[in-house]
């Protein structure tokens, strides 16, 4: 696949996504990437800027409350006022295409979000309300095949094994693809685990080619990290020490780019302190990895080809018991089937049946299939470990090692 | 001075010590009259009662004893987590501590003052009365020769775990019998990681200094009383060469085990490198174990503990915390048994109480993050080990044929012929011809070699990892890439050519 992609006729190459992208790929420095809500104040963007963020994304969960028009706003001031800094869009909701052209229109380069992650969210899976995400996403698929455009397929925000988490970026993938998206960021949430996270990359970046070989032809596809999943850091470091597991994955698997997640509330007097210290922490780390990688070994090569087997598994309980899908069928599959599939809980794991747990390894596993042909990890008797709490009673981990609903 | 003639050009040397090391065990004879001079240079020396001490030791309770805390760290592979404080108030130390324990801390450590590890009690005295009266602290840790054993029998008194005492001196003779006194369990200090402490002493006294201060270990030891010693690599502010750590840290154990210490743990510097960092861990616990075991020290447990980065600290407090997980992933990852605590005030100074807590907090839910996880065996890490255990091996071999068989003696000789050489270290026994740099992908490697006694080949591995970041960076393989390494903005990576993305 190209690393590159061509220029759109927008904003100047210095504020394009896609520049970025290829300069970090051709580079040392990888991309920290920094979300802000729609009503931010540009000054405080660039103080994100400059505390070493490249790429922005302005967040809009809907279209009301002036969010929009703030987003607009936003992205049209920073691709005038910002040099070297590429604007995107982050849909949290259901928004309209027409807005998104709009976003692109005033200088977005970058357009993040898709149904599956929308949906895991709002942990919906109703026929209608699948339908409906699939649909609204699909117009702004379309408006993101314009040319050079990037456009960030994410994965739910769920404590999952990773396996359920490449297979769902893998079907937006496909969806994306389809309506005539040929510059794709994948963005996997890293789970805390060195080695299952990278070998999550690398099993994506295995995979991806053989759902879309489209972007074989002059496209691009980048791997992100989205520095922490699941439930809310209930106290900072442990924001913080997820946020460094994440990015030294990221480092080591050579991800082009990584998703702050602010470890640290921000202060209602300084709306960014907790974004800009993210950006710089993530900064920080990935410069002081930009020349490590986690080499091949026999745990690698083992997590990486369970994860693939398991996708494949996965992907095989989307076709019928006589004919089960695989990797290659999976573009042949309707919206329809897809919907189906996210309904009976197949694809998204919104069951209640579906829970996941850490192995004695630390592994995050699937201890309970959420439907028929989902596989399940036979965890072995975990080792005795110290408490997981410190001396005053916070809790230290940033996950329930018991097991957590996927 | 003395030149010794070596290749084409002789380097001066310092004068030989006047104490030099000593061949064995020290005799009891030995022992005991060095110590009342010891106990006499300072008022409450005398405090230091070792009968008394003994009692005092036993009546604490085993919650409190250092060496099952490694010991169990091992077994679960889980580094305990031991963050470093120490002001001139005792009460405000001891409210710090608390604070630590409340955070998380495994191990509770006091940080001996500039004062005290450089024997410079009167001035410390006058500090202390001032801090006191100023109600500030003018120390930069806890001066407890000044204080004396029976005042600071009150941390061991009120803590609920192991107390551990950190001087980084080549004299701390007087220190270690007040805190041994006063109940503390586990002591930082050592001979080579004193080198970059020093400047005239000769290595032959700073070695004759530490045998004593592990002599009295093994007198406790002798009489039931199980404590805890601490080495340390080396521990320049700076990227150090993962074999000469591990070189360094191997003849402390033996000098230590030879005088009767039991339990040691030996702190390898991080260099930020992971899986260097990984790899040397592994080493220096193998070797320090076939070296152990070969000297007949077979009931010596030793576990390597891993300090965070000693380098120059971003002063951001978000890229300080980057640093400081790095490190304490990187235990976790490698099984080390401890990590020592850095923070992000490390940039401006002593830590405050806050940053220390914060960073405590932070180390202690990194490792539970790890639980569970260790660095994958691989190829590369193999290499990597393989590397790091011959150039240590070839140091150690050599430097042990030295000495007429006798290590501290053969230590001696090895700084003298530059063996054994700490780049950039001041120490005037310090040959300073040996230099270290990152190479092109971050790992640490000898650009200059000086007369550490490696083999072609390693030397050629080194050049040739040297030369390959050189031309990578378009530079010279030359001291311009340590002063690289050196600076605070050494992790900068470039920034992205979209010039080049764009053309290319």
């Amino acid at each position: 696949m190209a690393d590159r992609s061509e220029a759109p006729a927008g904003p100047p190459r210095s504020h394009q996504a896609a520049a970025v992208l290829a300069a970090a790929t051709t580079g040392r420095r990888r991309i920290v990437h920094a979300v802000v809500p729609a009503g931010t104040a540009a000054q405080a963007v660039r103080r994100v800027h400059q505390a070493g963020s490249d790429l922005i994304t302005v967040r809009v969960s809907d279209q009301g409350c002036g969010q929009a028009a703030a987003a607009l706003t936003l992205v049209a001031d920073l691709t005038a006022q910002v040099a070297e800094l590429s604007t995107g869009l982050r849909i949290d909701g259901l928004v309209g295409s027409r807005f998104v052209a709009r976003g692109l229109d005033a200088g977005a380069t970058y357009v993040a979000g898709s149904p599956l992650q929308l949906l895991a969210a709002r942990r919906r899976n109703d026929t209608a309300a699948v339908a409906e995400a699939l649909a609204a996403y699909a117009a702004i698929d379309h408006q993101c095949a314009r040319p050079g455009i990037i456009r960030e397929v994410s994965a739910p925000a769920v404590a999952a094994p990773p396996s359920l988490l490449v297979t769902h970026l893998l079907v937006d993938l496909v969806l994306a693809v389809r309506h005539g998206v040929r510059h794709v960021v994948l963005g996997y949430p890293a789970l805390g685990h060195l080695v299952q996270d990278v070998a999550a990359l690398h099993a994506l970046r295995a995979l991806a080619p053989q759902v879309a070989p489209e972007l074989s032809d002059g496209g691009t596809l980048n791997l992100s990290v989205t520095q922490w999943s699941g439930t809310p850091q209930q106290v900072p470091t442990s924001g913080w020490a997820a946020a460094a597991a994440a990015t030294m994955a990221a480092g080591l698997a050579d991800a082009t780019q990584v998703v702050v997640v602010p470890p640290i509330a921000d202060d209602p007097q300084a709306p960014d302190t907790g974004l800009v210290a993210g950006v710089e922490f993530t900064r920080q780390m990935l410069d002081m990895l930009a020349d490590q990688r986690l080499e091949p070994s026999p745990q690698l090569t083992a997590e990486c080809s369970a994860i693939e087997a398991e996708v494949r598994a996965a992907f095989a309980s989307l076709g019928s018991p006589a004919s089960p899908a695989s990797l290659a069928s999976l573009a042949s599959l309707g919206d329809r089937d897809i919907t189906r599939a996210m309904a009976d809980g197949r694809l998204l794991g919104l069951s209640a049946a579906a829970r996941a747990g850490r192995d004695a390894l630390g592994a995050v596993r699937a201890v309970a299939a959420g439907a028929p042909g989902w596989p399940v990890w036979q965890q072995p008797p975990a080792l005795p470990s110290p408490a997981r709490t410190d001396r005053q009673g916070a809790a230290a981990s940033p996950e329930d090692s018991s097991g957590s609903s996927i | 001075m003395i030149i010794i003639p070596f290749g084409k050009e002789g380097y001066a040397v310092p004068k030989p010590a006047l104490r030099p090391a000593a061949r064995d065990r020290l005799t009891e004879e030995e022992f005991f009259t060095e110590r009342a001079g010891v106990l006499a240079s300072w008022p409450t020396g005398q405090e230091a009662d070792l009968d008394e001490a003994v009692a005092w030791h036993r009546a604490l309770p085993e919650a409190k004893a250092a060496p099952p805390l490694f010991r169990r760290a091992r077994q679960l592979a889980r580094p305990l987590v031991y963050p470093r404080t120490g002001v001139a108030s005792l009460a405000r130390h001891l409210d710090d501590v608390q604070q630590l324990y409340q955070a998380g801390a495994e191990l509770l450590c006091t940080h001996a003052d500039s004062y005290t590890r450089t024997r410079r009690f009167e001035e410390g005295q006058r500090a202390l009365e001032e801090s006191l009266r100023r109600d500030v602290s003018l120390l930069n840790g806890v001066p407890v020769v000044n204080y004396g054993a029976r005042k600071m029998r009150e941390v061991a008194a009120v803590t609920p775990i192991a107390n551990q005492f950190r001087q980084g001196t080549p004299e701390g003779r007087l220190a270690s019998e007040t805190v041994y006194a006063a109940g503390y369990r586990s002591m930082l200090g050592g001979i080579l990681g004193s080198v970059p402490h020093m400047r005239d002493m000769p290595i032959g006294e700073c070695i004759r200094n530490w045998q004593y201060v592990d002599r009295l270990v093994g007198e406790y030891e002798s009489r039931g009383v199980s404590l805890h010693r601490e080495y340390y690599g080396a521990l320049m502010g700076m990227v150090m060469p993962p074999s000469l750590m591990c070189t360094c840290l191997v003849l402390d154990a033996l000098l230590a085990a030879q005088q009767g210490v039991r339990h040691l743990s030996l702190g390898l510097n991080n260099n930020l490198h992971l899986r260097q960092d990984v790899a040397a861990i592994k080493v220096l616990d193998r070797l320090v174990r076939e070296y152990l075991d070969r000297y007949g020290f077979t009931e010596v447990e030793a576990t390597p503990v891993l300090h965070m980065w000693m380098g120059p600290f971003p002063p951001e407090p978000a890229k300080a915390y980057s640093l400081i997980t790095l490190g304490a992933f990187t235990a976790a990852y490698a099984g080390a048994a401890g990590v020592i605590v850095k923070t992000a005030d490390e940039a401006i100074g002593c830590p405050s109480t806050e940053a220390n807590v914060a960073a405590t907090r932070l180390t202690r839910a990194c490792v539970e993050v790890a639980a569970g996880q260790h660095y994958p065996d691989s190829a590369a890490l193999a290499a990597e080990m393989d590397q790091i255990e011959v150039e240590a091996r070839q140091i150690l071999e050599a430097t042990l044929r030295l000495g007429d068989g006798a290590i501290g003696p053969a230590i001696e000789e090895a700084f003298a012929i530059g063996y054994i050489d700490i780049p950039l270290a001041p120490a005037k026994c310090n040959a300073g011809r040996a230099i270290s740099v990152r190479d092109s992908d971050g790992a640490v490697r000898y650009l200059d070699c000086g007369n550490i006694p490696f083999s072609d080949e390693v030397k050629r591995f080194n050049a040739e990892r040297v030369r390959a970041r050189a031309t990578a960076w378009h530079a010279e393989a030359s001291y311009k890439l340590v002063l690289h390494d050196f600076s605070a903005k050494a992790f900068e990576a470039p920034p992205l050519d979209l010039e080049v993305a764009s053309s290319g």
